[in-house]
């Protein structure tokens, strides 16, 4: 499947609209995964990447009624990814 | 990043190969053979760079295991963090993913494959600390 690399802003975005709960996170999920999955698609941005590989997994659950990862760590990774930080 | 030596360990992939229809045997001394090699190589390290950014596991079964970093929860309970593992198998060129939880000890407790490979549905398979099947949901 022809697909592109996401630029940097669309993917931070999208963990934005998670912990301001604009978006679900199975569909956030979702949508990184299809990158994810994406053999041949090579990321030129290292920093897309690793925060697409991050929101793959942010729907991983512990327990049918619990999450792996919560609000503290949406939070570390917005710090963490912040552009105008880097 | 230590990269495996592909092939070095499985006589499959050094003798006799398959071309990409897998219908066609190619001998070693056909330029051919070290095309097809080539391409397998480039494919190695390209999943390598993508997906092995922690390490790279040979399976020794014609199958390459391709670990991602960890990502570390804050939740402070049982399950440390998530990676993912990206698997090839060189002979038939075909892929899988899984997303692997590990407790704080460093054991795998949870997989949940890529829905790719459960029907649509996200199916989450879990173990005790010994390795046991638990069950999944």
């Amino acid at each position: 499947m022809s697909m592109n690399e996401p630029i940097f802003k669309e993917v931070y975005n999208q963990l934005y609209k998670v912990n301001k709960d604009i978006s679900l996170r199975e569909e956030i999920a979702e949508w990184a995964q299809k990158f994810l999955e994406n053999d041949d698609l090579i990321f030129k941005d290292e920093k897309s990447w690793d925060l697409i590989m991050i929101l793959s997994g942010i729907d991983i659950e512990t327990s049918p009624s619990e999450y792996l990862y919560g609000k503290e760590d949406f939070e570390k990774w917005l710090e963490e990814f912040n552009p105008q930080k880097n | 990043m230590g990269y495996t030596s592909i092939g070095a360990s499985n006589p499959g992939l050094s003798s006799c190969k398959i071309n990409s229809s897998n219908t066609t045997k190619i001998s070693r001394s056909n330029p051919a053979h070290n095309a097809a090699q080539y391409e397998k190589l480039k494919t190695f390290y390209r999943y390598c760079d993508k997906y092995g950014k922690d390490c790279v596991k040979d399976m020794s079964n014609g199958k390459y295991r391709f670990y991602g970093k960890i990502t570390p929860a804050r939740n402070p309970g049982e399950m440390m963090g998530r990676r993912y593992v990206r698997e090839w198998d060189y002979i038939n060129q075909k892929t899988r993913g899984w997303n692997e939880t590990l407790d704080h000890s460093g054991k795998i407790r949870q997989v949940r494959p890529d829905v790719s490979i459960t029907g649509g549905n996200k199916v989450h398979y879990r173990f005790d600390k010994s390795g046991t099947y638990q069950g999944e949901w």
